[in-house]
């Protein structure tokens, strides 16, 4: 039994089957969602844009070069679609309150279990990473969970490998300063 | 300059934000709806049929240039049928329906080899254990559960079906500390097996030696020295 890989199934996309595409949203819909479900702390949003990045990979499946793994490209769109919908509705303009009632949202969608079991701990990091900047969510999220050198990172955040490593320690030093921040005061969440 | 994050020395300079990094990865997913599915598919299915009746698009289109544009697609069609019969096309898609089958089966297998069920487990080790061509990720999946699934017969099961994976340095260089962090004789008894029946000289001669050192649980230490013998090693 061997897998094929992402970058020949997006050939075979790109050939007119678009049902290899199908394959291709199995294994990467659980990570493109929770990527964009932390940017945009909405999750009809996040499936919506996860359903608009599957229609373009459908429409540019024959510009797949190759250069870069199909992963870092796909999130690669994915990025300037949700930055793009994050500039339409000026999230980073909202009030505090809504601010505050969407992090509850995200902080419910992702920690009810890790409540239940008492990882209190995890849940108060999950809310410092919420409080930081998008960008900086958005290095630190993808450098943890989906690219784990800083060349398929600078692909996917569409910089140098150099300044995705510059990115990633001012982003990390944020988190551990507001992690620490919201230690010392008691949690209500 | 170490390419991986997780080797960046300057990014984890304190222990704090190494902490924060590991804490960072035992963060729950949240799962997408079923509708997130359904819509994605109906999208690719309706660009599928779309795909298919491409040719309706032509028929409003009367002017000579549009004429002249299907005149020359059906050549192409007809040079390309030439080129490529139909049965050689028909194989192709056959061949990439049956690799994407195999691609689907493998995480189905690989999702039931972590199931909350040892049942389930076990059965997905059993099913592991009969194909004939493994890719690294069930290998790798199977030396997880041999190295920490909670039952012992889904251990044993798990480093039995490793075959012949054994001989590779990194697989035998885990079953190793396998055997010296396993009590449980139904483990080890597993491992010896493994190794018996699959292992090359190299290996047959480290677990000699194992077994000589202590390693190995003193009611095996007989099975394993009356085999090396009997295998002159």
């Amino acid at each position: 039994m061997q897998a094929v890989s992402d970058e020949q199934l997006i050939q075979w996309v790109a050939d007119g089957d678009a049902s290899c595409l199908g394959t291709l949203f199995e294994r990467h819909q659980k990570g493109l969602y929770n990527y964009a479900l932390q940017l945009t702390r909405n999750a009809a949003q996040s499936e919506d844009l996860v359903q608009e990045l599957f229609l373009r990979l459908l429409k540019k499946a024959s510009s797949f070069r190759g250069e870069s793994s199909f992963k870092a490209w796909a999130y690669h769109i994915l990025r300037n679609l949700t930055f793009d919908q994050l500039r339409k509705s000026r999230r980073q303009q909202t009030d505090f309150a809504s601010e505050s009632m969407l992090e509850q949202e995200l902080v419910d969608l992702r920690s009810a279990e890790q409540s239940a079991s008492g990882e209190q701990q995890i849940q108060v990091l999950m809310n410092a990473l919420a409080r930081l900047p998008v960008d900086q969510q958005d290095i630190i999220w993808l450098g943890r969970f989906e690219f784990p050198d800083y060349q398929s990172l600078a692909v996917a955040t569409d910089c140098s490998p150099a300044t995705a490593r510059v990115r990633m320690h001012r982003a990390l030093k944020a988190l551990s300063s507001v992690f620490e921040t919201l230690n010392e005061v008691p949690q209500n969440v | 300059m170490s390419d991986r994050i997780e080797d960046d020395s300057e990014l984890f300079g304190d222990s704090a934000s190494r902490d924060l990094w590991q804490q960072l990865q035992t963060a729950q997913k949240a799962e997408p709806s079923a509708q997130l599915r359904q819509r994605v598919l109906h999208d690719l299915n309706r660009h599928g049929e779309r795909s298919s009746s491409w040719w309706t698009r032509l028929l409003p289109a009367t002017s000579p240039q549009w004429v002249g544009l299907a005149a020359a697609c059906c050549a192409s069609l007809g040079l390309g049928l030439l080129i490529f019969p139909p049965d050689i096309q028909i194989d192709q898609r056959m061949a990439r329906l049956e690799m994407q089958l195999d691609s689907v089966n493998q995480q189905l297998l690989i999702s039931r080899l972590t199931a909350t069920s040892p049942s389930a487990r076990l059965a997905a080790v059993l099913q592991a254990s009969t194909l004939d061509q493994r890719d690294a990720t069930i290998a790798s999946a199977l030396l997880q559960r041999a190295a920490t699934d909670d039952v012992p017969s889904v251990r044993s099961a798990a480093i039995g079906a490793l075959g012949d994976e054994i001989n590779r340095p990194e697989t035998s260089g885990q079953i190793f500390e396998l055997l010296a962090a396993n009590d449980s004789p139904i483990v080890q008894i597993a491992i010896i097996d493994l190794i018996l029946r699959h292992g090359e000289l190299t290996l047959l001669q480290s677990l000699k030696q194992r077994a000589s050192d202590g390693e190995v649980h003193p009611s095996l230490v007989g099975y394993v020295e009356e085999t090396m013998g009997a295998l002159e090693i």
